[in-house]
């Protein structure tokens, strides 16, 4: 399936953190012609195929960044928190869809400016000030909307110039079409390699889920895919990749040096656009769990760059997504011999 | 729900791009005479049952808030500046369209923002618009400086007889006047399609002029605060409660005689009704108001939520009574010894 298409299933689906049921089964659906399906203790989706060679464990994380329901105010408007990193600059009179007994739309309330002071305009409303407009009245909110419900954002799939598309939850069903055309991409090559793909839940909340899903898998190398910065107007050069540059291979104290080398000789070889992207320290990935679960994984993180991440505009460039694949895949069947 | 509501609505025509409402709007007054003027403001002469004594107009304006491209940057993002008073807040990370391309509002993300500034919103003058576009060349072949930006649109009933729609300000007015055009009306009447209020009442100040009425009704959006944690007359005026008849606001002392008759109106015919708590915002009524040899004016508007933003919101109950309203003021005023 051309990789625009995947992306746009899954980002059409939702899957704030620790309720990731819909991108699940999406997510089943696309593996299941690859491989054995199942669904680990948390919730986290593997796909695994038999192999002779070197055992491979892809991780891309399959929640998203969203709100979370914690009361119901006497006019039925909702009272919410932060499931995951939310950048509370986006939710003015954003339009969101509230996961209750059935999808509810609503509102973020915003004061109009005619009423706000200059101090006020130019600041994002606190967490705890923020409230969703349903339009029910409280007994009718308390029948479709209970505490604990998530919040995401109700922000589509679009294309832009060229290959360039913006969604919600890019971050990280980028990360999950890239795994996905891994996979199609290696079902046309000759490979004995031993796989497992693990789309791992509550990454946004904590990386909980990446670790938990790769323990007994035992895999000989990880390679975790999700999404980096995109170089973009107020993001210096070196914090972030140009769009189009390709698979972002990073570097860094807690990841294998001798994945990270290989990856980059790999992307040389076969010509397949990369920059290197340093990680001083934790990644801020699955990556972080996985590689020091089950007495150590040999892992790398692979990235694709994209603009405006943790907002319902987040913008990726399909090329590089393809990249991810690509690199991927052969890094592969460059080891699975080995 | 009126039938021009949601087209009208979908139409896009930010201050001084009126030509797709004008366009619209001239195919659906029928054979009644009109008149376009130099600004591009339609005049549709309506006539009754009867001549009333005094000269009436109703007026609404056609515009709508949103921005203008003021350049493109050399690698190919969008300058812009509000058309109309647009917050800074709900502009933040919202899709826009820019004629036929879809664009989005970049957002320096959260991760990378520095703790003391991550509730800090950007004057939109340091705003981007994302086109896709990967330099200025490319840009340029879809984007000029002077073109219009528009909210995304996406018209949406939800809860209990809510509405929300992109340009409901003053969209709602428009179609009020539509389809009394196309009704059986007592009095011969005059209704004005302006251009250019968000702008300073432009349109309004000389389409008054031009008709030179006794009394003028003007139809509009008004400010609603009834929005979670918001007591009594912080809210200014509530959705559900009835047509807004105000006596005052920033721009106008409104006609005394007309806001006692009007209430008196409403009254009598049992039409829910309620007036605006605080002294705010301003509409062509202040225009109007002082154009020519002056006129005494009142507004009749929706209340509304979320003003000024992607997308406001009203409701089908307020819609109801202002319709039923404004042909009893029409009979009310016609007479009436000034």
């Amino acid at each position: 399936m051309e990789i625009g298409r995947i992306l746009e299933k899954l980002c059409t689906c939702d899957g704030v953190s620790g309720c990731e049921d819909s991108v699940a089964e999406c997510a089943k659906g696309f593996l299941r012609e690859f491989g054995a399906v199942s669904v680990d203790k948390l919730g986290s989706v593997s796909m695994h195929r038999e192999g002779s060679g070197k055992h491979f464990l892809i991780d891309a994380h399959m929640d998203q960044i969203g709100l979370i329901v914690t009361g119901i105010t006497d006019d039925g408007f909702l009272k919410v928190s932060r499931c995951g990193g939310t950048d509370l600059r986006t939710l003015t009179a954003a339009q969101v869809t509230v996961w209750g007994k059935k999808p509810v739309y609503g509102i973020i309330c915003s004061k109009p400016p005619h009423l706000m002071s200059d101090e006020e305009s130019d600041k994002a409303a606190k967490c705890e000030d923020i409230a969703i407009d349903i339009g029910f009245s409280k007994e009718k909110a308390q029948e479709l909307v209970s505490v604990g419900d998530r919040v995401s954002f109700a922000a589509g799939f679009e294309r832009l110039e060229g290959d360039i598309v913006c969604s919600k939850s890019i971050d990280n069903r980028a990360g999950m079409a890239a795994a996905i055309r891994c996979l199609e991409i290696l079902s046309h090559r000759e490979s004995t390699a031993e796989i497992t793909v693990n789309f791992s839940v509550q990454e946004e909340t904590g990386c909980t889920g990446g670790g938990v899903a790769a323990f007994d898998k035992r895999a000989d190398f990880a390679l975790v895919t999700d999404v980096s910065f995109a170089k973009q107007p107020g993001v210096s050069e070196n914090d972030s990749s140009p769009m189009g540059s390709g698979a972002m291979i990073a570097f860094g104290p807690v990841l294998d040096t001798q994945m990270s080398k290989e990856l980059e000789r790999l992307a040389r070889y076969n010509k397949i656009g990369y920059t290197i992207e340093v990680c001083p320290g934790r990644t801020g990935t699955n990556a972080d769990n996985i590689l020091s679960g089950a007495g150590g994984v040999k892992t790398a993180v692979i990235s694709m760059p994209i603009k405006n991440m943790h907002t319902p505009v987040e913008v990726v460039k399909l090329s590089d997504i393809e990249a991810v694949a690509q690199l991927m895949a052969e890094f592969i069947l460059s080891k699975e011999v080995e | 729900m009126n039938r021009f509501v949601k087209p009208l609505c979908e139409l896009n025509g930010v201050s001084g791009d009126e030509g797709a409402l004008r366009k619209y709007i001239l195919s659906n007054i029928g054979d009644n005479p009109y008149k376009i003027d130099n600004l591009g403001n339609i005049i549709v002469d309506k006539k009754g049952r009867k001549t009333p004594k005094n000269k009436i107009m109703i007026s609404a304006h056609m515009d709508e808030v949103g921005f203008i491209v003021t350049g493109i940057t050399d690698d190919g993002y969008i300058k812009f500046a509000p058309v109309g008073g647009v917050d800074a807040r709900v502009i933040f990370s919202k899709r826009v369209r820019i004629g036929e391309k879809v664009g989005v509002v970049c957002v320096v993300p959260i991760h990378l923002t520095d703790k003391d500034k991550k509730r800090d919103i950007p004057k939109i003058k340091d705003m981007y618009i994302d086109i896709g576009a990967s330099d200025k060349k490319q840009a340029q072949q879809f984007v000029s400086p002077g073109d219009s930006v528009y909210f995304e649109n996406d018209f949406v009933c939800y809860g209990e007889g809510f509405v929300r729609a992109k340009a409901l300000d003053d969209r709602f007015g428009c179609a009020v006047m539509l389809e009394m055009i196309n009704g059986e009306i007592e009095y011969d009447t005059t209704f004005t399609f302006v251009v250019q209020e968000e702008v300073g009442l432009v349109g309004a100040t000389a389409a008054a002029y031009t008709v030179s009425p006794d009394i003028a009704i003007v139809l509009e959006s008004t400010t609603a605060n009834d929005v979670a944690d918001v007591e009594g007359l912080d809210k200014v005026c509530s959705l559900s409660e009835g047509a807004v008849i105000s006596f005052m606001d920033s721009r106008t002392v409104y006609d005394k005689l007309l806001y006692d008759t009007a209430v008196k109106t409403a009254h009598e015919n049992n039409i829910p009704w309620q007036t605006k708590t605080r002294i705010a915002g301003g509409n062509d009524a202040g225009a109007i108001q002082v154009a020519g040899s002056g006129c005494k004016v009142i507004a009749v508007s929706l209340p509304s939520r979320y003003l000024h933003s992607a997308g406001c919101v009203g409701h089908i109950d307020d819609m109801k009574s202002i319709e039923k309203l404004i042909p009893k003021l029409i009979e009310a005023f016609a007479e009436l010894d000034l």
